[in-house]
């Protein structure tokens, strides 16, 4: 039980060739190109949920904000797929993997705040010191302000992967009980079994809401640095 | 939000003018001031000598000329001690 808990955490691969590369890029085949004026129904509705959320997403942003909107869109349609994906039943989720999440999580950090220093150096700086702190506070609170900019990728990655393992692991949990219990007693399962659903419910809700959060993140970075 | 709009309502004098926590200049200075130390604690504390003062003298007592002669006369005395003994 204890092992396979944490057996569909673990990176598949087929003959003995690991085929993560091949999960990764499985929900891109899922999006429909727009290859002309007037779509289907499916293109059309994927196209009017890309436009209504980067409408919503770059609504704060200036110019050089919005050159990122291929890259933000990109970023939420692939974690929300991806997550979503995870939910399926002996599916791996690449979202589980911290290496995974990090590598999303510290390059496009990187690139807001190396952005901001390139082209607002003197605000960016400035920024470590929050406008009226009283001189005697100064030195620490610009000490805590670098700390909490270095923070900021491991809690966006750390956020996406507790999240989503959590979640797997609860289903995981909850059903083996559910089974379990099936045996000693059909009331307590069955109870069992509607929480599980809910939980499912649950988990598609935060697939979806840790997609938006961690490009939400990402996009008031860059908003900062812009 | 600061910006040069809302600095120019702050009229500083001497340091004030440009170590502050208010107008964008200042904050800056602030930061880089704090980078600076910061930095030279680290230079300090890295370049400075671990030895103690009695270790420093043993130290340059040792590798000093007087030291180096006396050790060559102990070593020939006990050179010419076991000649004599083995005769």
């Amino acid at each position: 039980m204890n092992e396979n808990l944490f057996a569909s955490f673990a990176a598949p691969s087929m003959m003995g060739l690991p085929i993560v590369v091949l999960i990764v890029m499985f929900p891109s085949i899922l999006f429909p190109t727009p290859n002309r004026l007037i779509n289907n129904r499916l293109i059309s509705i994927q196209q009017w949920l890309i436009q209504l959320t980067s409408k919503q997403m770059l609504a704060i942003h200036n110019q050089k904000g919005r050159t990122w909107a291929l890259m933000l869109m990109s970023l939420i349609l692939f974690i929300g797929s991806t997550n979503l994906l995870g939910l399926l039943p002996h599916s791996f989720t690449p979202t589980t993997q911290l290496s995974m999440n990090l590598g999303m999580a510290i390059p496009l950090w990187a690139g807001t705040v190396i952005t901001g220093f390139r082209y607002k150096t003197k605000a960016s700086l400035a920024h470590f010191l929050p406008q009226g702190t009283p001189l005697p506070l100064i030195p620490m609170l610009v000490v805590i302000e670098t700390i909490s900019l270095f923070i900021q990728p491991m809690a966006l990655a750390v956020r996406l992967t507790a999240n989503i393992t959590a979640g797997h692991l609860l289903i995981h949990l909850i059903g083996g009980a559910t089974l379990a219990l099936i045996n000693i007693s059909a009331t307590t399962a069955f109870i069992t079994f509607i929480i599980l659903i809910l939980l499912t419910i649950l988990e598609f809700a935060v697939a979806l809401i840790q997609a938006y959060v961690f490009t939400l993140l990402v996009s008031l970075y860059l908003h900062d640095n812009t | 939000m600061a910006g040069p709009e809302t600095d120019a309502q702050f009229h500083f004098t001497g340091i004030k003018k440009y170590f502050n926590s208010y107008i964008l200049t200042g904050r800056m200075n602030c930061v880089l001031a704090t980078y600076g130390g910061i930095a030279l604690m680290i230079l300090y504390f890295k370049l400075r000598s671990k030895k103690t003062p009695a270790m420093k003298a043993t130290l340059t007592w040792t590798s000093s000329v007087k030291f180096r002669c006396l050790e060559k006369l102990m070593s020939t005395h006990h050179a010419i001690l076991n000649l004599y003994n083995k005769l």
